[in-house]
């Protein structure tokens, strides 16, 4: 179990661990993202997710998408909701988002630095 | 103390004073008769206050002289001044309703200088209401007016509603892209699908190449073999007329049998020259299409593979549009609650409305206190 004791998911083709890293969390995406909506188990883990990170004051989290090997567009919405989540924030309250992506998958290459732009600074792609 | 008593008083406080004014006769001409007069105003003055207090005036003089400083001593005060005083205590009840309320003077301490000093402050009442009215009767009017913040929020709802209709515009423009992008998508899947059946086929040909050159291959090794057979066929006729010369004539019909065997293997020879030169054709040219079928399935496979980037990229630009997309519908909607909620702003009665009445009333009010002209 993790600092904000958020649950890891295991269903259909994807499997999301949610885990301590250094001062920080790291969730790890492996699999599939390709079912139909998959805002029904994204949207609730990353609200906990969020709702911890700012309470607990954590400074960053790290979503590793290395593993991912196919995402939908209702599940980069999901993602885009909870970085904008993290843009209504005030300043002092704002977390680190790093997206830790595989340079070898094309659509991670092509999609996931768009994410930086929804808040410039907390949001990068390493 | 009765009246009886305090001019029973007041005559003895008189008849010591006279005392004292005949001894200061006795002092010369003229510091005698000016220290009478001083002992005589002194004592009325004195007298007065301490038996009539309540009234306050300066009234009464020894020769029927009156001293006041309003120069107005009612007839009934100097005959009756408890009774003067308690007449003008009831007039001084207020009638009805015309001025705020201060209170009834206490009777015993009402003096001239308060009465005075009341009528100063109603003067000025008047006076400041007189001001006031001109601006209370125009205070409506100006409620009335619509605040220029009201003009101010017109133009932020126009201008919220400039930039929604731009979010919907942004928002339809990513829709359509990611409907291209989504096309694209779909077609290079197509395309690869395409792709894989080449390769399949190209493979598949590769294949059936191999076996065709493995099967000429073995064809000129048979052709090998015929060759040798029709060599030694060849050997064995020559020999064969040997054998039959030695025989002489009894010899001379397997001789030709010989000959016609040797031709034979010489034909066959030569046949089998020209297929084997077919065949060598043959490989040659089953290598070159094993070559550019490899050559093809290669590129085909590399082409596959920047496809699938392709797809990927398209892919990539379909979340990216839809990252966009998912900004501009969230920015869309905080517009509209924004422009619903400047809509409702301007909506709202202005801060003045339902004051007006109030303030006319109050108008109406102070103009009562106002003399009638």
């Amino acid at each position: 179990m993790n600092r904000l004791n958020v649950d890891s998911i295991s269903q259909d083709k994807i499997k999301i661990e949610v885990l301590d890293k250094d001062d920080g969390l790291l969730v790890k995406l492996i699999g599939d993202i390709d079912m139909e909506d998959p805002s029904i188990i994204l949207d609730p883990l990353f609200e906990k997710i969020h709702s911890g990170m700012v309470a607990q004051k954590v400074p960053f989290v790290v979503a590793d998408f290395n593993g991912l090997t196919f995402l939908n567009s209702s599940g980069i919405k999901a993602v885009a909701k909870w970085i904008m989540k993290l843009a209504m924030l005030p300043a002092d309250k704002k977390y680190q988002i790093r997206i830790a992506h595989n340079k070898a998958i094309t659509w991670q290459v092509t999609s996931l630095p768009t994410l930086t732009f929804l808040v410039p600074g907390a949001v990068k792609v390493e | 103390m009765s009246p009886f008593n305090r001019r029973i008083a007041f005559a003895v406080f008189l008849a010591l004073g006279a005392a004292g004014f005949g001894a200061f006769s006795l002092i010369p001409l003229p510091w005698g008769v000016l220290c009478d007069i001083a002992l005589a105003v002194g004592l009325f003055f004195a007298g007065e206050r301490l038996f009539w207090p309540e009234k306050g005036r300066v009234a009464v003089a020894p020769a029927g002289l009156v001293l006041t400083p309003a120069l107005e001593v009612p007839v009934a005060f100097q005959s009756d001044p408890v009774a003067f005083q308690d007449d003008l205590a009831e007039e001084e009840e207020p009638a009805g309703d015309v001025g705020p309320e201060v209170g009834p003077l206490p009777p015993e301490n009402a003096d001239v200088q308060t009465q005075t000093a009341a009528v100063e402050a109603l003067a000025e009442a008047q006076a400041l209401i007189r001001e006031l009215l001109p601006f209370l009767s125009e205070l409506p009017k100006v409620l009335d007016q619509p605040s220029p913040l009201s003009g101010k929020l017109v133009e932020i709802q126009e201008g919220v509603d400039f930039v929604r209709e731009n979010v919907v515009r942004g928002y339809e423009i990513s829709d359509n892209l990611a409907n291209s992008a989504k096309q694209a998508f779909d077609l290079s899947e197509k395309v690869q699908g395409g792709l894989r059946i080449v390769t399949g086929a190209l493979s598949e040909s590769l294949g059936q190449t191999k076996v065709l050159y493995e099967h000429s291959l073995r064809i000129a090794k048979i052709l090998g073999l015929m060759s040798e057979v029709s060599d030694k066929i060849h050997i064995l006729s020559i020999n064969a007329s040997i054998v039959s010369a030695r025989a002489g004539v009894s010899g001379r019909g397997f001789e030709v049998v010989a000959k016609e065997i040797r031709a034979l293997a010489k034909e066959t020879e030569l046949s089998l020259g020209e297929i084997e030169e077919v065949i060598g054709l043959l490989q040659t040219t089953i290598a070159t299409v094993m070559r550019v079928v490899t050559d093809a399935d290669k590129e085909t496979e590399e082409e596959t593979s920047s496809l699938i980037s392709v797809a990927g990229s398209l892919q990539g630009v379909i979340l990216g549009v839809e990252i966009v997309r998912a900004v501009s519908s969230f920015a869309k909607e905080k517009s509209e609650e924004n422009s619903a909620f400047i809509a409702r702003l301007i909506q709202e009665p202005a801060p003045g409305n339902g004051v007006q009445a109030q303030v006319a009333g109050w108008a109406k009010r102070l103009q009562d206190y106002l003399p009638k002209e």
